[in-house]
């Protein structure tokens, strides 16, 4: 009997010793983009208000600044993070959220709504793999490959992503190990460095064509959402109505990617107001439909889907301003 | 469901525990199941015929044991069924290809009839094990097995299910009998013999792998120095693939309590042809020994015969490998190596004598098996081609462009662009199969498993961790890289 009990503690010891040693080669070995975004959230001491989307709100929303002037206002610390990552959806962003909330409790959170843009059959490993590679291995990270990734695909290797990234020994440098070794500081609250000045407008052949000159006001027209992106955006609605978290949609100004126009996305707007949108726990706020009142131009774009530093200014002013009038209130409150 | 696949890392496990968890009578039926569900992964269809083939044997053994009077001719019909099944599944095509070929140089057109059938997987190898059994019970070798469901599980035991070793009724069948009860040491010596096979397969050989399919595939862009690099590595390619799975086979089957025969004995070593084949593939070499060679006569009838009997044992050897001419010229030339080598026996030894050379010395000994290893791999090279006329043309292409010059320069053998292989991935590869060199020479003279039993806890950890993860490392599988299946899954 006690040679039993020995073997199975010593049995134990060692698969406990292997997980955790394979959980920190995973690591290091991972391909790293989303990585530091990850780390710096799960060492975020608590988030206040989280913003999830694509590249759009990663370039376009600066959470440092935001933070900042809200603690400012409020007098007590407010902890905004973005947590955009490139090309995520609202597929994406629905098991997100739930991972989020192992680690903190937010008062609300923000959505894009270009992550409403329908996820393309060739899109499917990169999108799923930027967004939950980082993730340790659980159920709602496996609910998520399920829902998103298709059997045939080969799950295995987005349950447990060293399966795909073993071969990356061969590419370690230095950053790998630092990213994993230092525990980052969130000081930069999941913003995007947007230190590089391009304008779309200083290109060579550029010619105004006087697209943020229209008023997409005028548009009334809405575009449903797909069942798959209707079910996700139920599942959060739901999620945060249990939390007592409240939902702000915005959409980054932008002209056109992956064949989504910004106008298209009003009309998508356009159907989240009327069917979604309430007087106290969802809110939208438009930025395509505030060209004039941002002033907003090809000055401000880095290409024509999203925004440089000028335009993240422009974007990350006016939703302080909106939060402030609408919201601050109620983060106090609670 | 390949062992190198996550299926299995699945499969494997639940099987051990609940063997281990279930009460003894209904371990060997739950075993059975495991193994059927094992098989049918590939194709669910393919259970038909092993079951076939099972139930044939067994019956055949049982008439043969009762009916004494007629034993030949029952032992002919089970036999022939079964042989019957493996020509059909694996012949069928290349005999009517042949026919057609041969009657259409003559000027006659023949239609031969096609079937769309794919060749199930290790059909050559239990087809061999249940004959094997047959046999024994003809000459009285083994007793013959009345429990329907043991035999079956004797045919169809999953670890040496698909690529052997082909068991002996002696050997294996006993064993079925037995209580297995779980030994914490026998297991972990059973796990280390596996990793060991795992090493051998996904670091070594599908690493070899992409650089010998490189060349072969695309050899009229290779110089010949390339072709014989890629044939001299493509030997340990085969030999890390195969003993790879051995080990796997023999070490899945330790764990369980089962007892598998050796496969391989450092077969590289050898000192001649004949030495190779009794260190290669020992299950196969032995059948083919027992069951082919001596019922033709073997060295007991002249030295004519004697010589007529080891090449149709090498081809049908070769056949037996694949439906191809390649195969049955790779047997082929195995067997005339072994001829020339009894011919000029004599001539050698007075050519010693007459040079005064010392034959008691390492060096000498090295002389052989690099002779030896030359001759094998020569033949390796009809082995791995795509048919005969492939072969054909790569030793065509490298005695014509054989590119000398392309030895000073080392560029031209590890760029990625030219052999499939990255130098980091080639680094990787010499380190392999160096450590591969040191645990075959130190394994004669140090049991290397034992030696680990007797280290520190601390210590056998950090063995077991390096070992795991140099696997899971530096192993060529997953997404990124095409997975090959075990070569001898093929046969």
């Amino acid at each position: 009997m006690v040679a039993n009990i020995k073997l199975f503690i010593k049995g134990l010891l060692f698969i406990i010793c292997g997980i955790a040693i394979f959980s920190l080669f995973s690591d290091i070995l991972l391909e790293k983009s989303t990585y530091p975004k990850y780390k710096a959230y799960i060492n975020q001491p608590e988030v206040d208000i989280l913003i999830f989307g694509s590249s759009h709100s990663n370039v376009g929303i600066n959470s440092l600044d935001m933070g900042k002037a809200l603690t400012e206002e409020c007098g007590r610390e407010i902890n905004v993070f973005n947590y955009s990552i490139y090309g995520m959806r609202i597929e994406h962003i629905n098991y997100f959220f739930k991972e989020a909330l192992k680690n903190s409790s937010p008062k609300m959170i923000i959505i894009d709504t270009y992550s409403f843009l329908p996820i393309a059959d060739e899109h499917k490993e990169i999108l799923a793999r930027r967004a939950f590679d980082a993730l340790p291995l659980s159920i709602n990270k496996i609910q998520a490959i399920n829902y998103l990734i298709d059997k045939d695909m080969g799950r295995e290797s987005y349950y447990l992503p060293f399966i795909k990234y073993h071969s990356r020994w061969k590419e370690l440098t230095a950053k790998d190990f630092s990213l994993v070794f230092c525990s980052l500081a969130s000081s930069m609250a999941g913003t995007y460095n947007q230190s590089i000045d391009t304008k779309v407008s200083s290109e060579e052949g550029f010619v105004d064509d006087g697209y943020f000159n229209q008023d997409f006001n005028e548009i009334d027209d809405e575009k449903t959402l797909k069942v798959s992106q209707e079910e996700c955006l139920n599942s959060i609605i739901k999620k945060a109505d249990e939390n007592n978290i409240k939902i702000l949609f915005i959409t980054v100004p932008y002209k056109e990617q992956l064949g989504m126009t910004s106008m298209d996305n009003v009309k998508i707007n356009n159907y989240i107001r009327k069917k979604y949108v309430d007087n106290d726990n969802i809110k939208i706020i438009d930025f395509n439909l505030l060209y004039d009142e941002l002033n907003f131009g090809y000055d401000d774009l880095s290409n024509e889907g999203h925004v440089n530093k000028y335009g993240a200014e422009k974007t990350t002013n006016k939703l302080l301003e909106y939060i402030n009038l609408e919201f601050l209130e109620n983060i106090e409150a609670q | 469901m390949n062992f190198n696949s996550s299926d299995f890392l699945i499969f494997f496990p639940i099987v051990t525990i609940l063997y281990f968890i279930i009460p003894l009578r209904v371990k060997r039926y739950w075993l059975l199941i495991a193994s059927y569900y094992f098989y049918m992964s590939w194709n669910p269809k393919y259970a038909v015929l092993i079951f076939t083939s099972t139930l044939v044997t067994w019956c055949g053994a049982l008439l043969i044991d009762k009916m004494q009077n007629h034993k030949r001719i029952l032992l002919f019909l089970s036999i022939a069924v079964n042989l019957f099944i493996l020509f059909f599944f694996k012949y069928f095509g290349f005999i009517t290809n042949n026919l057609v070929t041969l009657f259409l140089n003559i000027g006659i057109t023949i239609n031969a009839p096609e079937f769309d059938v794919i060749l199930p997987v290790g059909i050559s190898f239990y087809t061999f094990q249940a004959l094997g059994y047959t046999i024994d019970v003809y000459r009285g070798d083994t007793k013959v097995e009345k429990n329907f469901f043991i035999y079956a599980l004797f045919v169809s035991f999953f670890p040496q299910l698909v690529a052997g070793p082909i068991e002996r009724s002696k050997n294996l069948l006993s064993q079925m009998h037995e209580k297995h009860y779980f030994d914490s040491d026998r297991v972990v010596r059973g796990l280390i013999l596996m990793g060991f096979g795992f090493f051998k397969k996904i670091v070594i050989a599908d690493r070899i792998a992409v650089l010998v399919t490189s060349v072969y595939d695309g050899y009229t862009t290779h110089t010949g120095i390339h072709i014989i690099m890629a044939t001299i590595l493509f030997a340990f390619q085969i030999y890390c693939d195969f003993s790879g799975y051995s080990d796997i086979a023999i070490g899945a089957a330790k764990v369980m309590g089962f007892n598998l025969m050796k496969n391989f004995d450092t077969p590289y070593f050898s000192k001649s042809v004949a030495e190779f084949w009794r260190r290669w593939h020992i299950s196969l070499s032995t059948w083919f020994r027992d069951y082919v060679y001596i019922p033709l006569g073997g060295n007991r009838k002249g030295v004519l015969m004697k010589y007529r009997n080891l090449l149709m044992t090498f081809c049908l050897s070769g056949l037996w490998h694949g439906a191809s001419w390649n195969f049955v010229m790779w047997g082929g030339l195995n067997g005339l190596f072994q001829v020339i080598g009894d011919i000029t026996k004599e001539a050698r030894r007075k050519t010693i004598e007459l040079f005064k050379f010392k034959t008691d010395c390492w060096s000498w000994r090295f002389l052989q098996c690099i002779i030896t290893f030359v001759l094998i791999d020569f033949a390796w090279l009809f082995f791995r081609a795509n048919g005969a006329r492939h072969a054909i043309s790569l030793i065509k292409h490298t005695i014509n462009n054989m590119g000398f010059s392309q030895i000073f320069n080392i560029g031209s053998f590890f760029g990625r662009e030219m052999l499939g292989l990255d130098y980091k991935d080639i680094i990787v590869m010499c380190l392999g199969l160096l450590l591969l060199l040191i645990i075959d020479v130190a394994k004669d003279k140090l049991d290397i498993t034992s030696w680990i039993f007797n280290q520190n806890l601390w210590f056998r950890f950090l063995v077991y961790y390096i070992g795991i993860f140099i696997i899971l490392i530096f192993g060529y599988y997953g997404p990124e890289f095409d997975s090959s299946s075990f070569m001898y899954f093929q046969f």
